[in-house]
Order: structure tokens, then C-alpha cells, then sequence
């Protein structure tokens, strides 16, 4: 029943719903609440399902079957996302495997300030910043959005996701930086 | 020395990368050095734009201390820095080369869509009157179908006049071409409502109107004697 009322829930919602508002309101633990969403991902995302589930960022949301974006975008007249510059696509590209990272990260592996990149990022809805508590600077991740105009349900199913996500050379990189700012 | 062409560069680490491709060299601290030549030459040639120039001279000064050192005959010592930058560089490349992969995801034209937010402004909600239910609804509408009723019945009186005036002008019309004279009594003998012998009336102050008969009435309230006229 559970699962059933969050489907319903999801099926309704005109935007995102959190993870953590679902736990509220159900009064149940994270473990369970994700299941459902689990079961839920098992029976959308599927090639013959026109709905998909999306889920990013302890947040989920149904769209359509990436496979149908032709059609639906004739159809319903959507405008579909236009192309993206060497550098946004760059940006983008370092934000999605890495992130939540701050900005001197981004620029470590960029090699180049990023400031105007990153807030025409923001405004088109790309990224999203975050402050975080503990490091006191903005952290930035990628959005829903970005994930639905690039057709991907989940950041892991970006290619070669796994080992970009977790490279060490990168690691060590990043390490560097914080060792120097730390000085 | 040969020139990379296109001075539309994400950084002075794209600049770099394509440096070493073109030489077909791999990323070291030897290429490194090999290439610092080509990227002063470049960014003297094209002027990176204002807020990229201090990322693009940090990576020069990078470059030309690597390119000191390797001359230098003494033996280097380990030094981070020099490490740091091929690192960042082969890391940078992976990067690169993902980035095409995302775009010909992008370019698969693969997007998702979601429910949109609806354009209009919330309307307040709307809320039914509490105690309010069919059956209140359904007393409510047949109060209001009682009230309009005599309004509705005037319409219908109306109606049968305008109606009426016309078939009972006919009437007459024929009745007094078969007769020569007739009178206004004979006309409304089988009259059963007011309504009727007014219809009556009107019709044949029509015919007079129309020329068709005239009329005779010797006293008020008399009988009214109707003559066609030829």
C-alpha cells in the first residue's frame, strides 16, 4: 500500500518529490521508503514503459521514456534542450562524475577559473549550489534537469560513471588542492 | 615549430592537450617542457580573453620552470609542483574525452520530460459550501424553476398572441370572403378566454387596417358589423 501511494503521489506531483518528504509524511524510515522507490524503478524503467522514474539527489520523479523523446516532443511542442559549448559541456562533465564539489575543485581539474561558467549554469538550471556546512563554500552538483535533457535516470548511468566516480589519480588531484589552500 | 590554429580554447589546459596530440607526444614532464615554446608563442599570437589570462600565465610559469629544470644539469630533486600539472593534465583529458561521450548522449536526442508546473497562477482552491450536498442542490433548482414559472407562462401567452393574431387574421379573411357581412359576436361566439376575443380584435382591426372590411358599430358596446369591401 505503501508503494501504491507513493506511485500515486509521484504520478500527481508536477515536480521532484524528496525522499525525505516521503519519510514525513509516511512516518517510515529512509530503508523503507526506498525500497518502494526500488520497486517502483523495477517496474517503470523498463523499454515498454512510456514513464520512467528518475532519481537524483535523494529525489525522484516520473518522465517519459527516454526512447519516446521524438514523439513527445513533436507532439507536445516541447522545446527541446539546445546544444552546450566546449566549456559548459566541460563543466558539466566534471560536475556530474565528481560532484557535490566546490569550485576550486572544479577549476583544479579544468585548469581554468570558472566563475561566469558556472553562473550561466545556474541560471540555465544545469547545476545546483548548495552551501556546505562544513567545508563553508558552495558545493555544486548537477540537476534534475540536466539529467532529464540528457535522458539519463540516474547520475550512475552516465558512461563510465563508476570509474570517474571513484578514480584515484583524481582523488590525489583534488588532494592537492585542498593541501594547498589548507596552507 | 608549428602552430595549433584555432585560438578557441576552454582553458590553457585544452591549449596544452592539443599541443602535446599534435606533437603525438604522451603526457609527461619531457612534452611538457617540449611544448612550453608552442604555448608561450600561442598565447603571445592570441591573447587569451581578460579573466582566463592569469590561469593561462600560471600555466606558462608551470611550463617554464618544468623547461628549466630538464636543462639544468644538476639532478632535480622530486618536485610536486612539476608532477602536479602533468597530473592535472591526464586527468583533464580523461575528462575531455568523457565530456564527448555526454555530448553524443545530448545529441542521441534522448531527453525526459516531466510534469510541468501549470503556467497559470494557483486559482484558490475551490471549496463546497459545507451541508451542501445533491439532494439541497436539486430543492434549491426546483424553488428557483417555481419562481421563474409565471415569468415563463407570459412568454408562453406571448408567444400564442403573436402566433394567434396572424392564424386568426386568416381566419376572419376567409370567413368574410364566403360571407358578404358578419358580425364581431358570430366571430367570437365559440371564444372561451379573454385572451382569445382580444386576438380577435386585433385581427380584425388588421383587416381594417389592411383594407379588406370595414366596420360598423352603431353604439359603444355594441355588436360590430363587419363588411368586406370589394
Amino acid at each position: 500500500m505503501l508503494t501504491t501511494s507513493i506511485e500515486s503521489i509521484l504520478f500527481a506531483a508536477a515536480k521532484p518529490i524528496g525522499i525525505d518528504q516521503l519519510k514525513k509524511h509516511f512516518g517510515e524510515s529512509e530503508e523503507v521508503i526506498l525500497v518502494s522507490i526500488e520497486d517502483i524503478r523495477e517496474r517503470y524503467n523498463r523499454p515498454t514503459s512510456g514513464v520512467h522514474l528518475l532519481v537524483h539527489e535523494q529525489k525522484v520523479q516520473f518522465v517519459t521514456n527516454p526512447d519516446c523523446a521524438q514523439d513527445v516532443v513533436a507532439f507536445l511542442k516541447k522545446e527541446a534542450s539546445g546544444p552546450l559549448t566546449q566549456p559548459s559541456l566541460e563543466t558539466l562533465t566534471v560536475i556530474a562524475y565528481r560532484g557535490p564539489m566546490t569550485r576550486p575543485e572544479i577549476e583544479q581539474i579544468r585548469g581554468v577559473n570558472c566563475g561566469l561558467i558556472l553562473r550561466n549554469l545556474l541560471m540555465r538550471g544545469y547545476i545546483e549550489e548548495k552551501e556546505d556546512k562544513m567545508r563553508l563554500q558552495p558545493m555544486y552538483s548537477v540537476s534534475i534537469e540536466f539529467l532529464r535533457s540528457l535522458g539519463a535516470l540516474h547520475v550512475e548511468e552516465l558512461p563510465e560513471y563508476e570509474s570517474f566516480h571513484n578514480n584515484k589519480h583524481i582523488d590525489e588531484l583534488l588532494q592537492k588542492i585542498s593541501e594547498q589552500t589548507s596552507v | 615549430m608549428f602552430e595549433v590554429q584555432s585560438s578557441q580554447f576552454s582553458g590553457p589546459l585544452d591549449l596544452l592537450l592539443r599541443l602535446i596530440e599534435t606533437e603525438e607526444l604522451s603526457i609527461s614532464d619531457v612534452s611538457l617542457a617540449h611544448v612550453t615554446e608552442s604555448y608561450l608563442h600561442h598565447i603571445k599570437a592570441h591573447e587569451p580573453p581578460p579573466e582566463d589570462l592569469a590561469d593561462f600565465l600560471i600555466v606558462a610559469t608551470k611550463l617554464l620552470y618544468i623547461k628549466s629544470r630538464s636543462i639544468l644539469p644538476t639532478e632535480p630533486e622530486p618536485e610536486e609542483d612539476a608532477s602536479t600539472l602533468a597530473l592535472q593534465l591526464r586527468t583533464y583529458k580523461e575528462f575531455v574525452e568523457v565530456a564527448k561521450k555526454l555530448n553524443e548522449q545530448f545529441e542521441r536526442g534522448q531527453e525526459v520530460f516531466a510534469h510541468e508546473k501549470p503556467d497559470v497562477v494557483k486559482r484558490s482552491s475551490f471549496v463546497l459550501a459545507e451541508g451542501l450536498d445533491q439532494t439541497v442542490l436539486h430543492g434549491a433548482f426546483v424553488r428557483l424553476q417555481k419562481q421563474l414559472e409565471p415569468f415563463f407562462a407570459m412568454q408562453q401567452i406571448a408567444m400564442e398572441r403573436v402566433v394567434s393574431v396572424k392564424e386568426r387574421l386568416n381566419q376572419l379573411r376567409e370567413s368574410i370572403l364566403t360571407r358578404a357581412r358578419m358580425t364581431f359576436s358570430d366571430v367570437i361566439q365559440s371564444h372561451t378566454s379573454k385572451v382569445e376575443v382580444v386576438i380577435s380584435f386585433l385581427a380584425l382591426l388588421e383587416l381594417v387596417k389592411q383594407q379588406v372590411v370595414h366596420t360598423v358599430q352603431s353604439d359603444a358596446f355594441s355588436d360590430i358589423e363587419i363588411k368586406r369591401i370589394d
